[in-house]
């Protein structure tokens, strides 16, 4: 086998001779500078600090994803409360209970808290307010109950119908103007509290 | 080099058959990782000959290879933190080396020098070359010098994508499913890369080889 291997006329193959390229290496001396030079960049890229622009752009990344976060939870929290408020019993049991008190006064609480809902009490004219609402917005002492109401059937009194009229377009323009937004978001979180503080 | 040392013998009495070279590179990489920059040393000291071998390989200049491994280790030191174990750290340092080389050659394809290694003497000595010397009449030296050019010349007429395997396959010694994770390419395509890189090579090396 060696033999044949030392043969003069054995053919060179390829892979021998790319073989030869293997003994093509650098010398100890090489290899100390090599390390040298390698060494310096590396400090070099330990101290280097990044061009301004690089600056820049990380420090704006870092807001952007900062703002994020904190405008993401701040919705899941919002959210959270907000559904737990409008599906919770406790709040559906004060509804309850106001929509009770309400139609004992001949009142019909609104059970949605929609501006159209609200913004529905300018539409109301005198002849459609029955004559013991007023007794009720006299005896009650929670204001919002009364922006959410409507008028259930017509009323005879004409004084009644004046006085009232007069109240409750006041009340109702008051409301059209500038409070329906916030009364529409919050008409239910007058119910709970912790809601109302978050709304405001 | 007391940093090295201690990171040796860190994990020296885990050093058994049961832990592979890619484990060994982990724990150093590791190390890295976590502030012991020191460590990286190690690393260097390990691959830095084979690494310059390959870029040597692609690019026919001395010089200009001791640069670009250089930059390799630089780049590598870099994005070491990004580094996650997916593959192995000889995997990935060559995947950087072959892409640095890549970017430098697109780069360099106008102006073209070469500049070469010496030829160990154990391997002049070889019967390789009593062959060669025998068969074409002619004195050792120069034989040696003018197959040292011949051989760089034909390299450099390949594509870099030939190259990159005929080197890391036939002059390296990887395996084909080494080149094809590093260059990320499949095993079919190596195999087809180098089987076309060597009728080519066989066609500019007639003379040594017929």
């Amino acid at each position: 086998m060696a033999d044949q291997q030392n043969d003069p006329q054995k053919k060179v193959s390829l892979e021998e001779l790319l073989r030869v390229k293997r003994s093509e290496r650098p010398d100890q001396a090489f290899w100390g500078q090599f390390d040298r030079e390698l060494h310096q960049r590396m400090l070099q890229t330990l101290v280097k600090k990044d061009p301004w622009y690089v600056q820049v752009m990380r420090g704006l990344r870092g807001r952007i994803a900062q703002t994020a976060t904190v405008s993401g939870l701040a919705a899941l929290l919002l959210l959270t409360v907000g559904r737990s408020v409008i599906f919770s019993p406790a709040g559906s049991a004060q509804m309850a209970e106001i929509s009770q008190e309400s139609s004992d006064f001949g009142i019909e609480v609104a059970s949605s808290p929609e501006v159209q809902k609200v913004d529905g009490i300018s539409n109301l004219s005198s002849e459609s307010i029955a004559p013991n609402v007023m007794a009720a917005i006299e005896s009650s002492s929670r204001d919002y109950q009364m922006m959410a109401i409507e008028g259930k059937s017509a009323a005879s009194d004409a004084g009644l119908k004046r006085d009232f009229a007069l109240d409750s377009l006041h009340v109702a323009s008051y409301d059209s103007t500038a409070y329906s937004g916030d009364v529409a978001s919050s008409s239910l979180s007058f119910v709970n509290t912790g809601v109302a503080s978050l709304v405001y | 080099m007391a940093t090295i040392r201690s990171v040796t013998d860190a994990y020296a009495p885990t050093q058994d058959a049961a832990v592979s070279e890619r484990d060994l590179d982990w724990v150093i990489v590791q190390k890295v990782q976590a502030g012991n920059v020191g460590a990286f040393d190690l690393l260097v000291q390990k691959y830095r000959e084979k690494i310059f071998s390959v870029i040597y390989n692609m690019t026919s200049n001395r010089e200009d290879a001791s640069d670009l491994t250089q930059d390799t280790f630089i780049k590598a030191f870099q994005a070491i933190g990004r580094f996650k174990g997916k593959s192995s750290f000889f995997t990935w340092i060559y995947r950087i080396a072959i892409n640095t080389s890549m970017t430098f050659l697109k780069k360099r394809s106008r102006r073209r020098y070469i500049s070469y290694e010496k030829i160990d003497e154990e391997v002049s000595n070889s019967e390789i070359f009593e062959r060669l010397t025998a068969k074409n009449q002619t004195e050792k030296g120069a034989l040696i010098q003018e197959l040292q050019e011949k051989l760089n010349d034909s390299l450099q007429k390949l594509s870099p994508k030939h190259r990159t395997v005929v080197v890391l396959h036939e002059i390296e010694g990887l395996e084909h499913a080494e080149i094809a994770e590093i260059t990320k390419t499949s095993v079919g395509t190596v195999r087809s890369r180098l089987h076309y890189a060597k009728q080519q090579l066989q066609s500019y090396l007639q003379d040594y080889i017929a």
